[in-house]
């Protein structure tokens, strides 16, 4: 009997910061100038992971997925380095909401969130795994000035997705790319450094895919081809 | 006999239905902005609000239980009509400010990226992108008297996208590059295009066979929806000067073989359908005409920009029935819900009206006009242009002051008695 009302003492302990947790939390920054509105969702994922999102409106930050979420009792830490200059959020479970420090390109400002609700939090389509038949290599010919041949591969890596480009013109050039989402049937792989989109529909099963590389005010259709045995 | 009246109430409600399903700007091709359902007679509560990352200029359409719009953070939004809650959200490559279309399970939307999207209504993935030669904004040299003279702006005011127009599998919508485009809806081939000589922010009507859309080249154009051949043209007032009384930018509305349209040059026109000949002309004495008219049994209604009245006409001879004044200036068209009249205005107000006597009902001010960022609205609605416009060399700075209110360009959506609207403060609203 004991055993069991430990087993219960615990299962709430560990159930019960996430509920206290979870939620829509919203406030205003008092920045220079202007009052900056924010909202944050955290809520905990099926493994019990914890996510969040942050929408900036007037910044056009709309659920941009936080890259990490610890949460310590009632102290919480979201990052969302998908957003300019890095957003770190550290806040503190205090009066029906959060008392929260916000830091941005170095700035920093502290502010306090209201719980307004349930969860909504957003979750990229960059963190979903790609498609089985999406993995490989494929392989084809663009033309800008002279033809060039690009490799594609793709995989998930620790249950993301990733993609390899490279392009082999006068020289052989690694695409740094930085977002692939596949989820869908759209494939988008972006390289933020070089401005460069490649994007595309692709077929259930299909061993081509019609795709379009954009930079520099170039939008260049081509197909890639699956290379046999990969 | 039972079996007759079962049958007719079931057409009855089949065209209902037909009706309530059009999830188009302004309701449908034709853009009749009328609705049978009945808005509020009285303001109630916030049903929900929903935040975006940026501003909304795009109008809510309904289907399958959601609601669809755009937002200028690049995204297209499909929320739960009831709870307010995200269904999906797809970004595009540029603001969102067109109103979605949403036919057979493809939503169809024009992106500043200059592309127009297929998504799949339900999940909001990407079907395909079609291409145009690329949008940009309506620009003049010193244009509204924006110093310095020789400076090229573009236009401030040129706040919507083209909204689509779905006919027969075929998706009509005009373009910054001046061209209005038909394309297939399934794959996205180009059917046809039509040049014009500036830009296309209207959205085209179509009825009877034929495209209709003004263009910022001050002529209004009629073409054939099949092949994309000139009907007739139909030109409106020029400004050489400081190009501020050029250019269509409201989308027209068709009703009883007369397409009526509103005009920059401060003149709302009613036309022949067939052959373009001016049937009357209403004239507002500079204040421009950017929304799209509601025509309701035989009143034509409208409202303006700098007057910022309501205005209602007897829609076959143009003469006046009431004019009332609104909060703020008026690029949010009436839709006609029940006896009920709801427009937005620049002062952040969505206002409801009677459709008989005009005469306010009630009216909502968005989190944004109550913020009032920057003194941008003085206490009746104006604009407070001392802080707005406060150097001579002002246009970047007039933007975001002037915009920041919680102004509504969006067009209200009427559905089941809620009233559905986007606002510059970033929120889409839920009213009831």
């Amino acid at each position: 009997m004991m055993h069991m009302n430990l087993m219960i003492l615990f299962a709430l302990a560990t159930v019960h910061p996430q509920d206290s947790v979870d939620g829509r939390y919203e406030g205003v920054i008092h920045m220079p100038m202007i009052d900056q509105r924010v909202i944050l969702d955290i809520d905990h994922g099926p493994k019990g992971e914890a996510r969040g999102s942050i929408i900036l409106p007037g910044l056009n930050v709309k659920g941009e997925s936080a890259t990490k979420v610890t949460i310590d009792g009632d102290k919480i830490h979201c990052e969302f380095a998908g957003i300019y200059g890095g957003v770190e959020v550290n806040a503190t479970l205090a009066n029906s909401g959060l008392d929260a420090e916000f830091k941005q390109a170095g700035n920093v400002a502290p502010f306090h969130l209201d719980r307004i609700g349930a969860a909504q939090v957003d979750l990229s389509k960059s963190l979903i795994p790609l498609p089985d038949d999406l993995i490989g290599t494929w392989k084809g010919d663009y033309t800008a000035d002279f033809t060039r041949h690009l490799t594609l591969v793709l995989k998930n890596e620790g249950g993301l997705p990733v993609a390899e480009v490279t392009v082999v013109g006068k020289r052989v050039t690694k695409v740094p790319v930085d977002h692939v989402e596949g989820a869908g049937g759209y494939l988008v792989i972006k390289a933020s450094p070089f401005g460069m989109t490649i994007e595309g529909p692709h077929k259930k099963g299909a061993d081509e895919i019609k795709l379009t590389i954009s930079y520099a005010g170039l939008e260049i259709p081509f197909t890639v081809r699956r290379e046999k045995g990969k | 006999m039972k079996q007759l009246i079962w049958m007719a109430l079931t057409a009855v409600l089949a065209v209902a239905a037909f009706a309530d399903d059009v999830a188009m700007f302004r309701g449908g091709p034709a853009h009749p902005g009328v609705t049978s359902d009945q808005a509020p007679r009285e303001f109630h509560r916030v049903k929900w609000k929903f935040p975006t990352g940026g501003r909304i200029y795009s109008s809510p359409v309904t289907a399958n239980g959601l609601i669809y719009f755009g937002g200028d953070d690049s995204n297209v939004y499909a929320v739960d009509a009831e709870t307010g809650v995200q269904k999906w959200m797809t970004t595009t490559g540029g603001p969102v400010n067109s109103t979605p279309a949403v036919v057979d399970g493809n939503l169809y939307v024009v992106s500043f990226d200059g592309r127009l999207y297929c998504l799949d209504a339900l999940t909001g993935d990407i079907k395909w992108k079609f291409a145009t030669e690329g949008e940009r904004r309506f620009e003049a040299k010193g244009i509204h008297g924006f110093k310095p003279r020789n400076q090229t702006f573009p236009d401030l005011f040129d706040t919507f996208l083209s909204s689509p127009a779905v006919v027969d599998g075929v998706v009509y919508f005009g373009c910054g590059d001046g061209n209005i485009y038909a394309v297939n809806g399934s794959d996205g081939e180009l059917k046809w295009k039509f040049k014009t000589n500036d830009v296309v922010h209207s959205s085209p009507a179509v009825a009877g066979g034929i495209v209709y859309a003004g263009s910022w080249d001050s002529y209004f154009y009629a073409i054939d929806a099949a092949t994309g051949a000139l009907k007739w043209k139909f030109q409106g007032g020029e400004d050489p000067v400081i190009h501020n009384q050029v250019g269509f930018q409201s989308s027209p509305t068709v009703k009883d073989g007369i397409v009526y349209t509103g005009c920059r040059d401060s003149n709302l026109y009613a036309l022949d359908a067939l052959t373009g000949k001016e049937v009357f002309r209403s004239n507002n004495q500079g204040s421009w005409v950017i929304v799209t008219p509601a025509v309701v049994g035989d009143t034509l209604l409208y409202g303006t920009s700098d007057s910022r009245v309501v205005r209602a006409m007897d829609a076959k001879t143009g003469k006046d029935k009431y004019l009332e004044k609104a909060q703020g200036f008026i690029f949010s068209s009436p839709t006609v819900a029940g006896d009920v009249i709801v427009h937005g205005t620049f002062a952040g107000t969505l206002e409801a009206r009677d459709l008989a006597t005009g005469k306010l009902l009630w009216s909502f001010r968005t989190d944004g006009a109550k913020q009032n960022p920057f003194w941008a609205l003085t206490p009746t609605g104006d604009m407070n242009t001392q802080f707005v416009f406060n150097t001579q060399y002002f246009y970047l700075e007039a933007t975001v002051k002037e915009f920041a209110p919680g102004v509504v360009f969006s067009t209200p959506l009427v559905s089941k008695g809620v009233v559905y609207f986007g606002s510059t403060d970033g929120n889409m609203y839920a009213i009831d």
